[in-house]
């Protein structure tokens, strides 16, 4: 079945999302990890990231870490099935980036 | 009241209350919360507060009653109904945050804001659907025709429309949006 029909592209929210819980990280942190990796061209909305953090958990490609003592920050991190998800992603961006370089070729430079 | 130097410290029911504060020292944002399930408006407000960001609850008084069960169509699964304290009278949630300099918003990616705007257009035109059947309910001889029915039936009805309307085309512009960007 093609990537568009069962949907299988990402969005970018949650594609940035997936890769800032590569490593642990608390609700802050993965703000803060995407404005500054993207220089700022993505801020995040508090409601938007809770909703993006429930769905990848529903879907099972992150999971919450146990809270540590007297932190009331819950850290999240990427599970299994997200890493296949995510590289599936990558794979899909590099074909797009490879076909989009060979039509725009040296207007992109 | 945050531009003259002012900080929400409370509400009640109908009130808000302050302290001084340097001015613009702290901005808010208000989150439309009632069609939130009782458990995720909570895990909700626990993640705000994880972000540093402080809240208030704040009625709406915008529900229909059947006895002590406040009635949300537009709310999404049990949020449909509301039955104890702990769910009504909490429609509206008031954010803090410290001003930064940094953009302040609850809702930024395109879906999110069509759920998000989806949620009051859907709660304002039950509002003025509320005020048409009061108004048919009257007509047909089911409700004695006093000037309060009609005139609540009336009020409730042109209360929602415009709000219903504009929300409406909101997430008309976000929908086409959503055509071309994520």
């Amino acid at each position: 079945m093609r990537d568009n029909i069962q949907g299988g592209a990402l969005t970018e929210t949650t594609f940035l999302i997936m890769l800032a819980v590569f490593q642990p990280r608390h609700g802050y942190g993965i703000m803060q990890f995407i404005e500054e990796k993207t220089h700022g061209r993505v801020v995040l909305g508090a409601g938007t990231l809770y909703g993006a953090l429930k769905a990848l958990g529903r879907k099972g490609w992150i999971k919450p870490l146990k809270p540590q003592r007297d932190s009331r920050q819950k850290q999240y991190v990427i599970t299994e099935a997200g890493v296949g998800a995510a590289i599936q992603e990558l794979h899909r961006l590099q074909q797009i980036q490879e076909l989009a370089f060979s039509i725009i070729g040296g207007a992109a430079q | 009241m945050a531009a003259k130097g002012y900080r929400l410290v409370g509400t009640t029911q109908i009130t808000y209350d302050f302290e001084p504060c340097e001015p613009n020292a702290y901005e808010y944002r208000v989150e439309f919360a009632a069609g939130k399930q009782f458990r995720e408006r909570d895990e909700y407000r626990q993640f705000l507060h994880s972000l540093g960001y402080k809240t208030f609850w704040k009625n709406i008084n915008l529900n229909l009653s059947l006895g002590k069960i406040k009635v949300r169509p537009w709310a999404e699964g049990t949020g449909k109904a509301a039955f104890s304290p702990g769910s009504y009278g909490k429609e509206l949630l008031i954010v803090e945050k410290q001003r930064d300099g940094k953009r302040f918003e609850l809702h930024t990616g395109l879906s999110d804001r069509i759920g998000y705007y989806r949620t009051l257009r859907n709660a304002w035109i039950f509002t003025s659907f509320a005020g048409l059947v009061l108004l048919l309910a009257v007509a047909a001889g089911r409700l004695p025709k006093s000037l309060p029915a009609i005139a609540g039936g009336v009020g409730l009805a042109l209360l929602g429309i415009v709000p219903g309307i504009d929300y409406s085309f909101v997430v008309r512009d976000f929908l086409q949006e959503k055509r071309i960007h994520e």
